[in-house]
């Protein structure tokens, strides 16, 4: 049997520690793809189980947020994220957070007819997160959002709430 | 009784200088990891950073850390005394308050130090309470995701896909741009 093909988007810092957690609870049954950060160095070094890893440039803001900075950073790193799905036709885009997943997701989705995964870190009890706020509108019924506080549902009535990793 | 201070990979100056301040009279033998901090204590161990803690939460009686999530469940697991703080400077610094809020109304594990300024009563009533070991929370997304994955899709026409990409890809542009300027709260 083929193994499907499931793309994996990690973050960095405590968002690629839920996201590995997640990738080896679900186990060895699919083909994992990582898309990493290039600013990354650490999250490469903790996955386990084996699979290809793609760097794709950082599009994360954190002080400066002016217009043409957001232009000259997400050109570069829309077409290399272009490039890598094109090479690896995901089925599934698994993602959450932060910045870098953002057109990853819209591209896959309307690229290459991907389904996307996102959920919301296990910090958010309350509110939204920055990515999960902003991708949310591209959510449709074919896709999933998962949340992993009760209380969250609130914001996110779309969502679907799992439990807690961790 | 040996107490570990981490504060993982931020700063934390605020939790370092009251631990500094209060070493003197507690008698313990205090270790601390300062993260990328620029205070450097007077009274106690300290190193930077190291890639692994586990060493140094065996060799710990009571472990005082920051609330990042990820450290968190790190020390839950350990089973050992812990009060966590929230470092509410971060980009985003109401979210390790509403974190540690939450955990420690669910579980026992653990006490959350509403105030730096009172941490030695807080250190003072760790050494006498018993800290239940900590359950860890029922997880089934992974379940829920390969349902998900075992969905099938609709074909859809590829013309009409490639004008949604266009029309999706700038909306989200705007989106971006949007919060950017109106920058973090």
């Amino acid at each position: 049997m083929i193994k499907q093909n499931i793309a994996v988007v990690l973050g960095s810092g405590g968002h690629t520690r839920q996201m590995l957690q997640l990738v080896s609870k679900l186990g060895n049954k699919y083909k994992y793809t990582y898309l990493i950060a290039n600013t990354d160095k650490t999250s490469e070094k903790h996955i386990k189980i084996q699979g290809k890893v793609y760097k794709i440039k950082d599009t994360r803001l954190k002080t400066d947020k002016s217009i043409l900075k957001i232009i000259l950073k997400y050109i570069p790193s829309t077409i290399q994220a272009i490039f890598v799905l094109n090479k690896i036709k995901p089925k599934v885009i698994i993602a959450c957070g932060p910045a870098m997943c953002l057109h990853t997701l819209v591209l896959a989705k309307y690229l290459f007819g991907t389904k996307l995964i996102f959920f919301e870190s296990w910090v958010r009890v309350h509110n939204k997160s920055i990515s999960g706020r902003q991708i949310a509108p591209f959510f449709t019924k074919d896709d999933l959002f998962m949340v992993q506080w009760e209380s969250l549902l609130k914001k996110h009535p779309y969502a679907k709430f799992v439990g807690r990793l961790g | 009784m040996v107490i570990f201070v981490t504060v993982g990979t931020g700063k934390f100056e605020e939790l370092i200088k009251e631990i500094d301040r209060i070493a003197p009279k507690l008698k313990d033998k205090i270790i601390i990891q300062i993260g990328s901090g620029n205070y450097k204590p007077k009274n106690c161990k300290w190193f930077k950073f190291a890639p692994n803690l586990q060493k140094y939460y065996k060799q710990a009686t009571l472990i005082i850390a920051h609330g990042g999530p990820g450290t968190v469940f790190e020390i839950l697991d350990t089973g050992k005394k812990f009060i966590a703080c929230a470092n509410r400077d971060r980009t985003d610094p109401l979210h390790q308050v509403e974190f540690l809020e939450a955990i420690s109304k669910e579980s026992t594990s653990l006490l959350y130090c509403r105030n730096i300024s009172q941490l030695k009563t807080y250190i003072e009533k760790a050494k006498k309470t018993k800290f239940k070991k900590y359950k860890k929370a029922t997880c089934w997304m992974d379940m829920e995701v390969k349902k998900f994955i075992k969905l099938k899709t609709k074909k859809v026409n590829k013309l009409n896909i490639l004008l949604e990409l266009i029309n999706n890809y700038f909306t989200l542009m705007k989106i971006i741009i949007k919060s950017g300027s109106k920058n973090i709260e």
